[in-house]
Parts: C-alpha cells; sequence; structure tokens
C-alpha cells in the first residue's frame, strides 16, 4: 500500500491532523473491537469469568494454586463480569496495541491483528493482557538496567497474584530483557538474578502447586489426552478446525517474525515463543499479543489518513456485519427487555453433587459462586495438577460416550468400563458439550443417565440413582415430552414467552395453542451452534 | 527494502519455527491413543490356526466349548437345529417358520396382522447348554444393532424355548414376535465375548475380518511377534498375576460381581449360577488365595476330556492334613459336587453347576443324619 503523508486543511497544521487522525483511528479500533467481542456467543448479561477462581475438584487429594488476589474480598467480587463490561475492557486493551502500533505497522495489518485478536479473546485472556501491556508501557519508561530488572519483579509479582499463567508472563519477561541485561552484565545483577532464582526455588518448594502452575507453559507436552479433553490445547498443524481468528493470529506473529528478523539486527528473543502458540492453542492468543505488543520495528510508518479512512470503514463494516446476528441481543439488553433468554442454570435446580464434564473447556462455566456451592467438578481445566488423572478420565469418558459400562480387558493388562469408576467417583452430573450429538444419543440410551438440561452450549445429564436429580429430571422429561407432542387449548398451559433463534434459547415455558413445527425446529436449533 | 540476507533469515526463522512446534506437537502425540479393547485391538495379530504348528498339546481346543461358541447362522450345525423350528412342540403355535435364501437364513413370523422377518446372521452358543441366533443391522449412525431371536434351542431338552432374558410377553413393534432389538454397546458386548478377534469401527462391526469363537489370542493376546520371531518373543500377561486377577479375565465373560447389583448376590439367587466367577469368589475356597478357574479346569480341553467328576479337584486343597482343610463331615469320600456344587436351574431351562461353593441350605440334612 503506498502511504501518502496526510493531506492538510487550510487552517490545521499537519501535527494536529495527525493527531486528530490518531484519535479517530483509536476509536475505530476500539468500536471494531468491540463488536467483534460482542459477537460471541457470550450474552451481555452473562457473567463470565476473568480471574480464575477457586478450584476444588474431586478427584485430587492435593490442592491448587488458586490467584492469592481471590483471597481478598473486593478482588473476588471482580472474579465475574458481565460480558459487556468484559467486552469494553477487552476492546479497549486491544485498541491500545493497535494504536501502539500505528507508527510501525500498515494500518491493514493492524486492522487484521485487532480482528484476529477480538475474535479470539477469551475472558480470563484480559487480565493477563492488562499485565503484559502495563508491563511493556512500564518498561517503556526505563533506560537503566536495574530499573528494569525492578519493573522485571513488579511485573512478575503482580501476574502471580492475577493469574495462573505467571509462568508464561516470566519466560516472556525474561526472554524479554535477560539478552538485553547481559549485554550490562554487573555483579549486582547477578546477584539480583541468583535471588530471583532462589526465591523461585524455595517457593517452589514450600509450595508444590505453585511450582506446577508457573510450568504450565511447559508441562502441557507431557499430560497425556489432554487433546481429548481440552480441545483448545490442539496444535494448529494438525487441528482440523481452524478458526478465522486462529489464522489472523498466525498471520500476525508470521509478520511480527519477519519485520524483526528482516529489519532488525538484534533478534527479538520473545519470537522463541511462535512454537508454543502454534503447537498449543490455548496459548496462541498470548503469544501472539505479547510479541506484538513487546516488537518494536525500526521503520515508522507515517499514518495515510485518506486511503486508510477507506480501510477503517472497510473493517468497521465487516465488524458490524459480524455483530448484526447479535443485534437483537444486544439491543433487548440495552432496552432492559426482562424477557431475554438464559442458558440452563443448574444452581437452579434441586440437584447437587459432582459434576462429570466430558469437555474440560467447559470447567469455567463451572465457576461461578453459585454453582461452587452445590457441584464439584471431578476434574477441571487445570492440567498442572490434574494431568496425572487425564488418562484415566479420557478412559472413563470414552466408555460413558461408548456405553461400555461393564468390565473388560484393555490391551495394556488394565481394566476399562465404567461402573467402577462410577461407583468410586460418583458422580451426579454428567455434562457434555451440544454439538456433541453422537455422544447425546449414546447417553440418551443408557440406563444410568436420564436428560436434565439442554442449551446450545451444554446437555446436562443426571445420574438415575442419584435422588436429587428425580424431580428436574420429571421436569425434563415433561417439557421435551410436551415439545415432542405439543397439545393443548388456550389458557390451559402456563403463558410463559417460548423464545427460540439461531442462538439457541433455553425452553422456560411454551405459550402454543396450535401444534406447529416450532418446538422440533427449536431442538434442532438447540443442537447447533455457531462455531 | 528488504536484502537477500534479510530473506535468508527469515527462512530459517520460520523454519526453526515450523520445526519446533512440530517438535512440540510430535512429542505428546505419542500418548495420546489409549488403549484398546484386546479384541478390538488393529494390530499384531497372528493367523490363528498357526499356534497349532508348534503347540501340539492343544489340538483338542477345536473342540473346546471355547472354540465353537460363535458360528455363521447358515454352518451346518446352525441350520441343523434351525430346520428342527418346524417340527418343534414348542413352537407350535407361535408362526414362527425359517426359510433359506441362497446364503442367507431368515426367521418368519406370520399371524393375522401380518409377516414380519429378521436375517438371521450368527448362532451364539457351544450347544454344551443352548445355542441363541441374532441378525445384525445397522443404525442410523451406521453403528452394528442386533435382533436377538425369541427363540433358543436347549440341549437338555432338545428343543426350543424362550431364550433367556427375553420377555414372556414379547416386546411391541415390528420385531416383537421375533426377538428383541438391541442396540450398539450391548451387540458389541455379546460379540466380544464370542470372538477373538472384533474389528470396529464407528460403530460398525466388521464381520469379514472378525475371527468367531474364543481362540488361543483371545485370552493369551495378539501373538504376531511370538510367531514371527518363532518364540524367541514371549509375551504372556498371565504371568505374575494374583488368583483375582486371574478370576477377572474370566471374568470378562463369564461376569464378575460387581456387574450385579448388591442386592442380587446372595446364595439363594439361582440366577448367579449361571455366572461362575460371581459364586467361586463368595465361596470361602476362594480365600485362601490359591484358587483360580484353573484349580478345577484346563481351558485348553473341552469339558468331557478334564475329568471333572470326581474329588482331585477338592483334595488339592481338602487332604485333611490341615484343620481347616478337612475332608466331608458327612463322610461322603467320593463326591463333592453334589452337596457343594450341585447343577441348579433357574427360570430357564438352563441347568449350570453352582459355583458358590458351601454347605447348601438345602443339603443341610445330610450333615444332620451323620451327626447322628
Amino acid at each position: 500500500m503506498t502511504r501518502k503523508m496526510n493531506k492538510t486543511s487550510a487552517t490545521a497544521s499537519p501535527q494536529e491532523t495527525s493527531k486528530q487522525f490518531t484519535w479517530r483511528t483509536l476509536g475505530v479500533f476500539w468500536l471494531l473491537s468491540l463488536l467483534l467481542l460482542l459477537s460471541s456467543l457470550s450474552l451481555p448479561d452473562e457473567t463470565v469469568t476473568v480471574l480464575d477462581g477457586r478450584h476444588e475438584t474431586a478427584l485430587l487429594t492435593q490442592s491448587q494454586w488458586i490467584v492469592p488476589a481471590i483471597q481478598w474480598e473486593p478482588i473476588d467480587t471482580l472474579a465475574q463480569l458481565p460480558h459487556w463490561i468484559f467486552a469494553l475492557a477487552g476492546s479497549f486493551l486491544i485498541a491500545l496495541l493497535g494504536w501502539r502500533h500505528l507508527q510501525t505497522f500498515p494500518i491493514s495489518v493492524i486492522l487484521l491483528a485487532i480482528i484476529g485478536l477480538s475474535l479470539e479473546m477469551q475472558p480470563e485472556n484480559l487480565i493477563q493482557g492488562i499485565i503484559l501491556l502495563g508491563f511493556i508501557y512500564a518498561l517503556d519508561q526505563q533506560t537503566l538496567p536495574g530499573r528494569k530488572l525492578l519493573v522485571l519483579g513488579g511485573g512478575m509479582a503482580i501476574s502471580i497474584l492475577l493469574t495462573i499463567e505467571f509462568g508464561y508472563v516470566a519466560i516472556y519477561c525474561l526472554l524479554l530483557l535477560l539478552p538485553g541485561l547481559f549485554r550490562h552484565y554487573s555483579w549486582k545483577l547477578g546477584a539480583g538474578i541468583l535471588a530471583a532464582g532462589l526465591i523461585f526455588l524455595v517457593a517452589g518448594i514450600q509450595f508444590p502447586s505453585w511450582l506446577s502452575t508457573a510450568l504450565r507453559p511447559i508441562s502441557w507436552i507431557s499430560v497425556p489426552n489432554i487433546i481429548d479433553l481440552l480441545p483448545s490445547s490442539a496444535s494448529l498443524i494438525n487441528n482440523g478446525h481452524v478458526t478465522l481468528g486462529n489464522f489472523l493470529l498466525v498471520l500476525l506473529l508470521g509478520y511480527c517474525l519477519w519485520k524483526t528478523v528482516t529489519d532488525q539486527e538484534s533478534f527479538h528473543y520473545p519470537l522463541l515463543l511462535i512454537p508454543l502458540g502454534i503447537a498449543c492453542g490455548h496459548y496462541l492468543w498470548l503469544c501472539a499479543f505479547s510479541i506484538a505488543v513487546g516488537i518494536k520495528p525500526n521503520q515508522s510508518i507515517i499514518p495515510s489518513a485518506r486511503i486508510n479512512h477507506l480501510v477503517l470503514l472497510g473493517s468497521l463494516l465487516f465488524g458490524g456485519v459480524y455483530f448484526s446476528v447479535n443485534t437483537s441481543l444486544t439491543l433487548g439488553f440495552i432496552l432492559r427487555d426482562s424477557s431475554s433468554g438464559r442458558f440452563v442454570d443448574p444452581a437452579r435446580w434441586s440437584t447437587r453433587g459432582r459434576v462429570m464434564l466430558m469437555d474440560l473447556e467447559q470447567s469455567k462455566d463451572w465457576q461461578t459462586q453459585s454453582l461452587q456451592r452445590k457441584y464439584t467438578l471431578l476434574l477441571d481445566d487445570r492440567w498442572e495438577t490434574g494431568g496425572v488423572l487425564y488418562r484415566k478420565y479420557a478412559g472413563f469418558r470414552r466408555d460413558l460416550n461408548e456405553g461400555r459400562a461393564d468390565s473388560y480387558l484393555l490391551s495394556d493388562d488394565s481394566w476399562g468400563g465404567y461402573k467402577r469408576e462410577l461407583k468410586a467417583w460418583a458422580p451426579s452430573l454428567l455434562v457434555t458439550n451440544s454439538n456433541n450429538l453422537h455422544d447425546i444419543r449414546r447417553l440418551s440410551l443408557s440406563p444410568h443417565w436420564s436428560l436434565l438440561g439442554i442449551d446450545s452450549r451444554k446437555t446436562i445429564f443426571g445420574y438415575q440413582k442419584d435422588k436429587s436429580n428425580r424431580s428436574q429430571s420429571q421436569l425434563a422429561y415433561s417439557l421435551l415430552t410436551h415439545l415432542e407432542w405439543p397439545q393443548g387449548k388456550n389458557g390451559i398451559f402456563p403463558r410463559k414467552h417460548f423464545r427460540c433463534n439461531h442462538m439457541g434459547r433455553v425452553i422456560t415455558g411454551f405459550e402454543s395453542t396450535v401444534r406447529d413445527p416450532v418446538p422440533l425446529c427449536c431442538l434442532e436449533i438447540f443442537t447447533t451452534s455457531r462455531q | 527494502m528488504v536484502n537477500a540476507k534479510g530473506y535468508r533469515r527469515l527462512f530459517l526463522a520460520l523454519l526453526a519455527c515450523l520445526g519446533a512446534s512440530l517438535l512440540l506437537n510430535r512429542g505428546r502425540s505419542r500418548e495420546e491413543e489409549l488403549p484398546r479393547h484386546v479384541v478390538n485391538q488393529h494390530n499384531g495379530w497372528a493367523e490363528s490356526n498357526t499356534c497349532y504348528d508348534c503347540h501340539v498339546e492343544v489340538d483338542g481346543f477345536v473342540g473346546t466349548g471355547h472354540g465353537e461358541t460363535l458360528q455363521p447362522a447358515g454352518s451346518e450345525v446352525s441350520l441343523k437345529l434351525l430346520r428342527q423350528i418346524a417340527s418343534s412342540p414348542a413352537l407350535q403355535d407361535k408362526g414362527i417358520q425359517i426359510e433359506e435364501r441362497g446364503d442367507e437364513v431368515y426367521a418368519i413370523h406370520t399371524d393375522q396382522q401380518g409377516t414380519q422377518e429378521i436375517r438371521l446372521d450368527w448362532c451364539f452358543g457351544s450347544g454344551l447348554h443352548a445355542r441363541t441366533w441374532v441378525g445384525t443391522l445397522g443404525d442410523s449412525w451406521g453403528a452394528t444393532d442386533q435382533v436377538e431371536f425369541r427363540w433358543t434351542w436347549y440341549n437338555h431338552l432338545d428343543d426350543f424355548g424362550l431364550t433367556p432374558g427375553q420377555p414372556e410377553e414379547q416386546m411391541p413393534g415390528y420385531f416383537g414376535h421375533l426377538g428383541v432389538l438391541y442396540d450398539h454397546p450391548k451387540t458389541r458386548r455379546c460379540f466380544a465375548c464370542h470372538t477373538t478377534r472384533l474389528p470396529i469401527d464407528e460403530g460398525r462391526i466388521d464381520f469379514s475380518h472378525m475371527v468367531t469363537g474364543i481362540q488361543c489370542q483371545r485370552c493369551h493376546g495378539p501373538q504376531e511377534k511370538h510367531v514371527q520371531s518363532e518364540g524367541e518373543i514371549s509375551e504372556h500377561s498371565w504371568v505374575g498375576i494374583d488368583h483375582v486377577e486371574s478370576v477377572n479375565r474370566c471374568a470378562q465373560c463369564h461376569r464378575r460381581a460387581e456387574e450385579l447389583e448388591d442386592e442380587q448376590i446372595h446364595p439363594d439367587n439361582s440366577f448367579l449360577a449361571r455366572f461362575q466367577p460371581i459364586g467361586l469368589t463368595n465361596s470361602a475356597c476362594f480365600n485362601s488365595e490359591k484358587m483360580t478357574c484353573m484349580t478345577c479346569h484346563d481351558p485348553h480341553l473341552p469339558l468331557a476330556k478334564q475329568k471333572l467328576d470326581g474329588i482331585w479337584q477338592c483334595t488339592q486343597c481338602h487332604d485333611g492334613t490341615a484343620e481347616n482343610y478337612g475332608l466331608c463331615g458327612a463322610g461322603q469320600l467320593d463326591d463333592c459336587m453334589s452337596c457343594h456344587m450341585p447343577k441348579i436351574k433357574d427360570e430357564t431351562p438352563l441347568l449350570f453347576t453352582d459355583h458358590w461353593i458351601r454347605v447348601r441350605s438345602d443339603k443341610g440334612e445330610i450333615h444332620d443324619k451323620k451327626d447322628e
């Protein structure tokens, strides 16, 4: 793209025009990112978890590392936020990244990066991104190696307090700083590094779970069957479902690599994290964001107002089209529409007990306080502690999916069959992804499980022998039976509003006096969701 | 402008990134595959008849119940029995007839409401007790389901009767008069206990590569390496296992106690006689930690050749030398089985030896007479 200087008006100076353009561009970046974040599957008023909360799993005897900040009541209340607040904050974070590179990246690259980051951003990435961005900005202010080391220590301390991915932050910071610091090596620096290493070692011995959490960016390699249970950890190389966001993030990484290798004399060491992002999809966003925020290309690009306006408008159009599918939801939220749908909320059921997740990605959905009061997960997505059981868990999951209740001999001379685990682990609820129609069908035919609830994201089965599941099981049965064979007249059935659209709503009631295909369509829609 | 040096550096950097990613990816892919059911393994199988080339001591295995526990419905043995349906006193008024269409066998039911038919594909059972037929069909997902024929041939009746487990009143639906439709998990379990090798792909059983009957490799595992190395490589999964594990190996088909409800396991439940490991593991004899199925049985020989009449099995332990291993308190010195392991009949016409070895409550009077 041909870069052109800004054309100035008769009254405004080039600097003022450039400044206006910069602020307008920041606004566009923010709006684009906001539109994309609001176009996700989460509803605007739905609660999302931004801070890694308390985890207790039934199968692990050792306790997991919990971010210390969660112990403090005010922070704990902020651990879960409405999705729209997360979207506002996350979009601003991403916009700042784009704004940071306005002078060094072509506008098209920035926009593609914003799109990729916005599409793939998860709620837990917010805190991680803020820490990394804050760290980079703080570092930019410092020139002395000692000061930089202090910033490094401060950044590490904050990340340990606020996120479980402090291991990644540590590796990133070390890769960013140490090569430069070693060029200006002094005994003070050496002592500082030695002291930090000792502190790390002592902390690891004192808190083994802390050490295992610190090693998360590495330990995933050795966890068996992690892809079965955590599909997000799959590599992009052999993942058949590469999304647009993933693709754009890889392009961003490629661009950063190109910029560094071709422009600079010294190597930007955080680029060594690119294999991690590609080999483990869980780290792709973090990798792309951290590398993009830390890179400092030599050449500056003067943003050209005229041509780039078109590109910015085009990106907003793209964002608007992406967001358009959620327009009614967002409008409903803004207008305080009380009949807006919700997902199935097991916290409101009479059930309680242990929960088996067929897809451990859904662990975060069970971190709300209301759910944690009633339910305990068998295992969650904390592979650094639960990874030792992942193989057995995956085998149990496979046996459930295939309906293999009774014992059978496996090729490694161990025993399969889910009955023994069912007795030992005693799950009350079994939660599967609603996209997984094959598993839903098989579990529906199982003599051990009965359907309790279904929405576009998850399908919940209850163990039939668990008495606490009975009332919900009866409710679900009567509801689904009526859906399949709707009949009745005005005034006989509860007059609750029944919603159904492409997003898939749980049925809270029905108002139907005429047999029509809407309930049947709704069942089909419930089992599909936008990828 | 980017010079050649820059492009070279870029190329090397991209190559390094890709290589590192592949290395990380490969490092974990080896651990991903879960172990399979022994019968579902893809590889490592030797040809079934190669065992006999060297292991001549198992020549007689072919005639065992294990070896003949599954055969095609169109086999000579199976057809001979099916043809008796027409003249079976038990099925006179059931409206069932068998029709052979080329290589296929069909069971047909006719009544006033119409005609139903199923193709019979397989004949389960060695015939020592009974034989039951099933027809296989695919479900909407391509997985293999089965219809279990309603009528079973019983050896000691030499006639047909209701298949064990099927309801007295026929099930509703098309197959009701002909049998019960079972879904894939049940189908897989049935075939897994009557085959040595059972290839399954996404729920569909590959019958063309299935190895029928319980052959050597069903218990000893795939022995391709053993055959190819002419015996140099010898991997025995039975070596070093304890008596509980030994019984559990047999019990994966002959049933384990944990597969029943606790309330079903009591001495007066005649249904348990069919599942020998359940009775055995509840026996006082089993607590000695020496007893396994192989204490009395040699699975390589037909039952008739195992010399199971007699007391040699019992006197291996009950030789009168130790206090706990006394001989019969009722003075029976040539027959333990009649009292301690009699044949039991449950609701079905099947007769099974009760492996719950104990002083039975219905035989108590024999001991009382002795005391007198």
